[in-house]
């Protein structure tokens, strides 16, 4: 049984290494929240949007996220996943008013990012599964940073028991040890996947409601409820970007001949 | 029959069958023979008969344009007359090349004098003033004639599958085979940056022994190397899991592609001895050719050891996420172990070949398809953290010989590999790979001449060194494995009409001597002494 601490402190620094352009920070931001954000546009975009156009789209929600985040004011009571919708939503606008300007004749409209789309006048609303997400890419983003910090053997353990459902009887036959070797690899592991969700919960929450959907989620249970959780999560997410790849791929697809393929960049 | 009799017969029965092979070996490569042969005097003959034109239409505008000149002259213009006079003179020239062509060079080159032939041209254009062909024009190779052209790379460079004429082939030591022409031509689009990138390529290449032949000019360069007619890795693995189904491959494909995945960290352990670092695993750079995986595309190859600093080109999914941290951070080539970069690649086809898809979350991407325990733990081992993952490719290569040697790999658990410290068989596997480390050559040595294998052909390889005899007169011999051979056993693969001759000569004497001795058994002949 654990809880997720409260570490304010977490998500200012956070915020002041992104505002201070710290690029470890910025590919962090974003090997986390890049998948949902190409998949929140590919869904908004409705099969409208190439892929090309899509991985623009991505990457100008991302340097207008680092206009923007020198004004952003954690303080106001904005969900962070509504902060990054509302960033996607007026970057795919700004196209949208783009095309219709050359449809007309015209040339691009210039982009205004002013902090009106802070409040909660033009907050656009998320939907359940965007929230969804979001809520799993952080759990993600745990998952990696404890893969990271632990044992590789401690860490594949534990994704067996956990992801492959595999008794710890077997799992000790495949690793060549005991199941109580097992059962302690799976509790290390288990410790720092709590320490690693904590800290990225509060990274990327700012609002006590966002904060506690781990607790909601089942991830603040004890350690057979947590690992039920984490495991739904887990697969979940896979699934959600697995079902954004096979778009991807169809449209490419459709898109004719060498499309296929995964480019060089 | 008595017991003379039947050896007779036996010995009889052995040296017609012997004789029977080696004449269908003798008729089968005068048949190929007589089929280039063929081709050869068709093409010549098509060359004859062109010469013939063009010395018929060069004689026919020549004789026209001596009226037109006549008449230029005769309403006063003298310049546009002389222009005719030249041109006439230009096609007459023209057709008299064609005629000597004709009347000389074919026949020579229908004689089997072609290198002769060309010879004598040359001397021929240098006797009437004009330069020989030094430089190619556009998707023109000196050398070469090219077969057709394939899909621009990503870094822009025309890809052309040529055939060597018989001077080049020598030049090259390239006894069979086609080859493939990457050039680079600032006329066709090519940007200094990815001139100056594949120049570093094209260093790393030669390095490897990669590349036939190059060549540089002021617009141009472009780099020769193997061509191998296969389809790549990733059309290979889809076409499998398409007929295998949503359980996944069976144990021979699963050994299979298990062996091409062997094969490219293989070469990727040679590579990276060398001091080099391919940096676009995929694939789609992998060619399945006569079951065995070659690493292609040399485009991004860069020296471990170079001061250059890291940039994120690779290919998404394939490339390794902490690259990408390392170049956000501006560090150098040099002071990162980037030969992992390469492993994060190989671990990351390993999926793909297990699961038919690539893994979308690195690491932790999940295997939803049947495959065995330790082929995903290998992959998921490769693509882990930096720091966690596999020091070197040699220490993954045992890994998934480990997994491969017993044809199942169902059978061997993680903990079973030496990487996790298990496995009685380390020793002897370390026995064996002792023993190929001293019989082959150590220097890295290019893969273009690597002997074709049985499929699959590395782990049953490997259970056992193999020896092969090159040479049954001297008793020479290679050993057969799956490292890349040295490039001489090209020549020693060549196959001629001699030895099938000199086998089926030896048979008939052989059965020349028995019939003789049944003979003189049945009292028909003498003996030559009696």
């Amino acid at each position: 049984m654990g809880t997720i601490p409260t570490m304010h402190q977490v998500d200012t620094a956070f915020l002041r290494r992104l505002r201070s352009r710290d690029e470890q920070a910025w590919f962090e931001l974003w090997e986390a929240f890049g998948p949902v954000v190409r998949g929140t546009l590919a869904r908004w975009g409705n099969g409208r949007l190439g892929e090309e156009t899509l991985r623009d789209l991505t990457q100008d929600t991302l340097v207008a996220l680092s206009d923007s985040i020198d004004r952003f004011d954690p303080q106001r009571g904005v969900r962070f996943s509504t902060w990054l919708l509302a960033i996607a939503k007026h970057v795919l606008g700004d196209e949208m008013d783009r095309r219709y300007a050359q449809k007309r004749g015209g040339g691009k409209r210039g982009a205004s990012l002013d902090d009106e789309w802070m409040g909660e006048a033009r907050v656009p609303q998320p939907d359940d599964e965007y929230e969804r997400r979001v809520m799993a890419a952080k759990v993600h983003a745990a998952i990696r940073s404890t893969q990271k910090r632990s044992e590789f053997v401690h860490f594949e353990a534990y994704r067996m028991r956990v992801l492959e459902s595999k008794q710890g009887r077997e799992i000790g036959e495949l690793l060549g040890v005991s199941e109580p070797t097992v059962t302690r690899h799976c509790q290390r592991v288990r410790e720092a996947l709590r320490t690693e969700l904590a800290v990225a919960i509060e990274q990327w929450s700012y609002t006590d409601d966002e904060r506690s959907e781990p607790g909601r989620a089942g991830l603040a249970d004890d350690d057979a409820a947590f690992d039920d959780a984490l495991g739904e999560i887990w697969r979940a997410q896979e699934e959600l970007i697995a079902r954004d790849i096979a778009a991807r791929d169809e449209a490419r697809r459709r898109a004719g001949p060498g499309g296929g393929g995964r480019a060089r960049t | 029959m008595q017991g003379l009799e039947w050896l007779i017969a036996v010995v009889a029965m052995i040296a017609v069958s012997v004789a029977l092979v080696a004449l269908g070996i003798v008729f089968g490569r005068l048949g190929i023979l007589t089929a280039s042969l063929v081709k050869h005097w068709a093409k010549t003959l098509v060359l004859l008969f062109t010469d013939l034109v063009r010395f018929v239409g060069g004689i026919v505008v020549g004789v026209v344009l001596l009226p037109v000149s006549l008449g230029r002259l005769v309403i006063m213009r003298p310049k546009p007359a002389l222009e005719a006079l030249k041109s006439s003179g230009r096609e007459t020239l023209i057709a008299l090349k064609s005629l000597c062509s004709a009347a000389f060079l074919r026949p020579m080159q229908i004689l089997g004098l072609g290198a002769l032939a060309t010879h004598v041209a040359t001397r021929l254009r240098i006797a009437l003033g004009e330069q020989p062909e030094t430089r190619a024009t556009p998707a023109e190779f000196v050398g070469y004639t090219i077969l057709r052209e394939l899909a621009r790379g990503g870094s822009g460079a025309r890809l052309f599958v040529a055939e060597p004429d018989n001077k080049t082939r020598r030049r090259l030591k390239f006894p069979s085979g086609f080859v493939v022409i990457k050039s680079f031509d600032f006329d066709d689009g090519t940007q200094a940056a990815e001139m100056l990138r594949e120049g570093r390529a094209l260093d790393a290449a030669r390095k490897l022994g990669l590349v036939l032949d190059h060549e540089a000019s002021e617009r141009r360069f472009h780099y020769v190397m193997r061509y191998y007619e296969g389809i790549d890795l990733g059309r290979f693995v889809r076409s499998m899991h398409e007929a295998a189904g949503d359980e996944g491959l069976d144990r021979e494909r699963l050994v299979l592609v298990g062996s091409l995945v062997r094969d490219i960290v293989a070469t990727l352990r040679d590579w990276h001895d060398a001091g080099l670092w391919h940096k676009d695993i995929k694939p789609e750079n992998a060619i399945v050719h006569e079951g065995r995986a070659t690493l292609v595309d040399l485009g991004l190859v860069t020296p471990l050891a170079s001061h250059m600093t890291l940039t994120t080109h690779g290919t998404e999914y394939f490339r390794d996420p902490e690259l990408v941290r390392q170049a956000l951070r501006g560090a150098r080539v040099s002071e990162v172990d980037a030969a992992r970069f390469d492993l994060y690649g190989a671990g990351a086809v390993l999926y793909f070949a297990l699961e038919g898809t690539f893994p979308a979350h690195g690491v932790l991407s999940s295997f939803k398809k049947k495959s065995p325990a330790c082929l995903q733990w290998i992959a998921r081992r490769a693509m882990a953290d930096f720091d966690r993952r596999y020091r070197d490719a040699e220490e993954m290569l045992a890994d998934l010989d480990r997994a491969l040697l017993g044809w199942d790999p169902a059978a061997v658990r993680p903990a079973d590999l030496p990487s996790m410290g298990g496995g009685g068989e380390t020793e002897t596997q370390t026995e064996e790979q002792a023993f190929l480390a001293k019989t082959m050559p150590k220097e890295p040595t290019p893969r273009t001449d690597v002997a074709p294998a049985l499929r699959p052909p590395d782990g049953r390889l490997l259970e056992r060194p193999r020896v092969e005899v090159t040479d049954w007169w001297t008793g020479a011999y290679s050993v057969v494995s799956v490292r890349p051979l040295p490039p001489s056993l090209a020549d020693s693969q060549r196959r001629g009409l001699g030895v099938a001759v000199a086998v089926m000569v030896a048979a008939l004497g052989a059965l020349g001597i028995v019939i003789y001795i049944w003979l003189w058994n049945e009292g028909i002949v003498d003996l030559p002494w009696s």
